[in-house]
């Protein structure tokens, strides 16, 4: 009787292996069929479905092979309302106006990176891998060098050495910083304080470029109005803890600050709460102004400006130029000049307002259409007309190219512009051009 | 006995024959279910199903990234399993993870040597998996309520330590990396790349074999578990092996983490994505391979390369609203994680209710 059990179970395992193998073979067999010359057909208004294994016999047809882009995101990926959406935007853009075909991953955790991009370079199906944030950074300085076909873009980051097939995209932060500060101080003039803050992550130089251009900002205004408005400048160490953003921020606010500038990543977030519930508590009007991506959804009551980082910019840029055949290695920075920096306009406020409300994180009672129209209303009642002007001005003068900042390189550097700025020299900030005096 | 009667009756042992059938049942219970729901989403559910199983394995990068993250779970697995033979479910392997982790950094930074650096990992875990197991033992404190509880606080020290303690002047998403020396290499097999971390967590799994089936601590552990009456007749004190067991399975989590930081990365990153989830995934690897550390290195590679194909739908697989979410590649791969793991975790649930039972007919014992 066990016997039999016994032998029956065994049997019924080898078939089992049987089914399997039968099973896998024809769905082998079917997938064989379905890359074959029928793959147009299924998905006829795009005619870019995946060709994975077609490569072989593709090579001499490359002319014809539209431009196959990968984009990797950041840890986390799409969803954060920041880096990777506007990454994507960015791609979607090129796969409409450029016909390029686009294919995205997400690394599971930062282990991943690594081999990811080894075996996606190693595949050589790609003519671009876009590189979305500095995480990537390290992983691609020692990937690169062993793919030396392989192009690469790198958007917000560089690896700091010079490769044919790397391209590393920078923005020039001082640029959207500097209005900004000029913003700021209008605000906080209007508000009948002397003092606005940045919360800031890390002393890092992407950082250095925005106090360089903040604190320029304000002594622009400082200078042009006559007047003496203050920065507190602080730097929380990380860009991961929203509840040091909130503390440092209160702390802000206590010293007298009224517009909080948030650079710390999800640090700042805790600086929104801790602006609201300042405002709250204290019965008094005091902002906070976003950073990378129009964060005024998030609050639009307190959340008055964001300055733009467009990383969407950056990966359409870099898609570009594969596409022309124009690819230029090293490092390029995107500006005000190229739409690479700004202050987020309205358009750009409900833009975001909408990507949030279609991943339902839009506050409660909150539309898009009431979130513009709110930030509107703050915007007009709050920012001085003064204030605009000045930051036109200062928008004119860079794009036009009459104007450009330093990028300091060591800390001594930075340190030595900083205080020159503190000193009312503003000219010291600047690489070319001069602001009169 | 020839070889081959001896594999043939091997084979045909009723345990054997039933573990296999059910595990082949188990993979095409979670296939078909996969292939449900890519195709109620409006995939092609058979391209799916081979970018998720087969398409990883047809490039040697592919191979070389499946191979990566067995290091880890293969270790975290074992980490589960031995503490789940003696009855007692670590559901801590995480904690311990990180723990070996900071320990392993801390001490590769500051001395240089691979050696000492895991084997103060290895320390750190087991210490933290001591400590579970002797307060459920002396205190009766429940080891998943301090297990979970003892995760958050690890997680979070090891967080201040990477961020404010050690970390990176140059990079800011990451701690200061370990020196060349403190850290194993990795070697290629034509074009695919092995970290020799591999091999030794590989070896470990052997070494955690023997431990469990060939000694008798071993031995004691697996009485145990599976009845503490006999234990305890047969003299062998049911707690303190439920506390050794503990200990040992600290140990391998510890070694995970050890070798996360001085076997593979060389650093810790400030959100710690690379550690989180491994301990835990140890839990679903264990399971999948019914908690016989030869079974794990198989399950582990298996989770693995679940995960590296969900990477393939997701970049791959194009469907009428475009190439598919991660989200979808994730769904489909746990269905089939699930599926394996299911039914050996029904049987240890039941065996766990039935053991109650006994204990309270018999009215002996403090339950």
């Amino acid at each position: 009787m066990r016997r039999r059990f016994r032998e029956g179970l065994s049997k019924a395992a080898g078939i089992g292996i049987i089914v399997i193998i039968i099973i896998a073979a024809i769905a082998g067999y079917l997938y064989m069929q379905s890359q074959g010359p029928a793959q147009t057909t299924t998905s006829p208004e795009t005619g870019t479905s995946p060709t994975t294994t077609a490569t072989a016999t593709g090579t001499t047809t490359t002319t014809t092979k539209p431009v196959k882009v990968l984009v990797l995101f950041d840890v986390g990926g799409r969803g954060d309302l920041s880096f990777n959406d506007m990454a994507w935007l960015g791609a979607e853009r090129a796969k409409k106006e450029l016909g390029v075909e686009v294919q995205y991953q997400t690394p599971p955790s930062q282990a991943d990176m690594k081999p990811l991009l080894e075996q996606v370079s190693q595949s050589g199906e790609y003519d671009l891998i876009v590189l979305v944030g500095f995480l990537w950074t390290s992983v691609l300085n020692e990937t690169a060098d062993e793919y030396p076909n392989q192009k690469y873009a790198l958007i917000d980051s560089t690896t700091g050495v010079q490769r044919p097939n790397e391209v590393d995209i920078l923005f020039r932060e001082q640029e959207v910083a500097a209005l900004i500060g000029v913003l700021a101080s209008g605000i906080a003039e209007k508000l009948g304080g002397d003092k606005v803050a940045a919360l800031a992550g890390m002393d890092i130089p992407p950082l250095w470029k925005f106090h360089i251009g903040y604190l320029f900002g304000i002594q622009y205004w400082n200078k042009k109005t006559n007047s003496n408005v203050q920065l507190l400048w602080v730097y929380t160490g990380t860009f991961t803890d929203p509840n040091v953003g909130k503390e440092q921020t209160l702390q802000l606010l206590q010293q007298g600050a009224k517009v909080v500038y948030g650079l710390a990543g999800l640090t700042h977030l805790g600086a929104f709460d801790a602006v609201k519930e300042w405002a709250q508590e204290h019965n008094e009007t005091v902002f906070a102004i976003g950073q990378d991506a129009s964060q005024e959804w998030i609050d639009p009551y307190h959340i008055i400006l964001s300055g733009a980082k467009r990383v969407d910019v950056a990966v359409y840029t870099a898609i570009k130029m594969v596409v022309e055949n124009k690819w230029q290695s090293g490092i390029i920075t995107l500006g005000i000049k190229e739409g690479g920096v700004g202050i987020w306009d309205l358009d750009g406020v409900r833009e975001f307002a909408q990507l949030a409300a279609e991943q339902g994180k839009l506050p409660e009672g909150m539309t898009p259409d009431k979130v513009v129209q709110i930030v509107q209303e703050m915007r007009n009642e709050y920012i001085p007309q003064q204030a605009w002007d000045l930051a036109n001005q200062l928008e004119q003068m860079l794009k036009n190219g009459e104007i450009s900042f330093k990028t300091p390189l060591s800390h001594d550097e930075y340190d030595s512009i900083i205080n020159a700025l503190q000193n009312g020299d503003l000219n010291a900030a600047l690489a070319s051009g001069q602001v009169d005096p | 006995m020839s070889l081959v009667s001896r594999i043939k009756g091997y084979l045909l042992r009723e345990e054997v024959a039933s573990t296999a059938l059910e595990i082949v049942g188990s993979v095409l219970i979670g296939v078909l279910a996969g292939v449900i729901l890519l195709a109620a989403t409006g995939y092609d559910p058979l391209q799916g199903m081979y970018y998720l199983l087969v398409a990883p394995l047809t490039t040697p990068g592919g191979v070389s990234y499946v191979l990566v993250k067995p290091i880890f779970i293969i270790l975290t697995g074992i980490a589960f399993a031995i503490p789940a033979l003696a009855g007692v479910f670590n559901i801590g392997g995480e904690g311990q993870l990180y723990a070996g982790a900071i320990t392993a950094l801390a001490v590769g930074l500051g001395t240089g040597n691979f050696v000492l650096a895991f084997l103060a990992g290895v320390a750190a875990g087991s210490l933290v998996g001591l400590f579970i197991g002797w307060l459920k033992e002396t205190r009766g404190a429940n080891e998943v309520v301090t297990a979970i509880m003892l995760n958050l606080a690890l997680f979070n020290i090891t967080l201040y330590l990477v961020t404010n303690v050690f970390g990176s002047q140059i990079y800011p998403n990451q701690s200061e990396s370990l020196p060349r020396s403190a850290m194993l290499g990795y070697f290629f097999i034509g074009r695919v790349k092995i970290y020799y971390s591999l091999i030794f967590s590989t070896a470990l799994a052997i070494v955690a074999y023997f431990l469990v089936y060939h000694t008798s601590v071993g031995y004691w552990i697996r009485v145990a578990g599976a009845s503490p009456k006999t234990a305890k007749y047969a003299g062998i004190s049911p707690s303190s092996a439920a506390v050794l067991s503990m200990l040992i399975g600290g140990a391998f989590g510890g070694a995970a983490g050890a070798l996360a930081v001085a076997g593979y990365a060389g650093y810790i990153d400030v959100t710690l994505s690379s550690l989180y989830g491994l301990g835990f995934a140890g839990i679903g690897v264990a399971l999948m391979g019914r908690n016989h550390p030869i079974g794990i290195i198989f399950s582990s590679m298996f989770f693995s390369l679940l995960i590296v194909g969900g990477g393939e739908i997701e970049r791959n697989l194009y469907g009428p609203f475009g190439y598919a979410p991660k989200e979808l590649a994730d769904a489909v791969s746990g269905l089939i994680i699930v599926a394996l793991a299911l039914p050996y975790a029904y049987r240890m649930l039941i065996a766990r209710v039935r053991q109650a039972r006994i204990a309270k007919k018999v009215g002996g014992g403090k339950a």
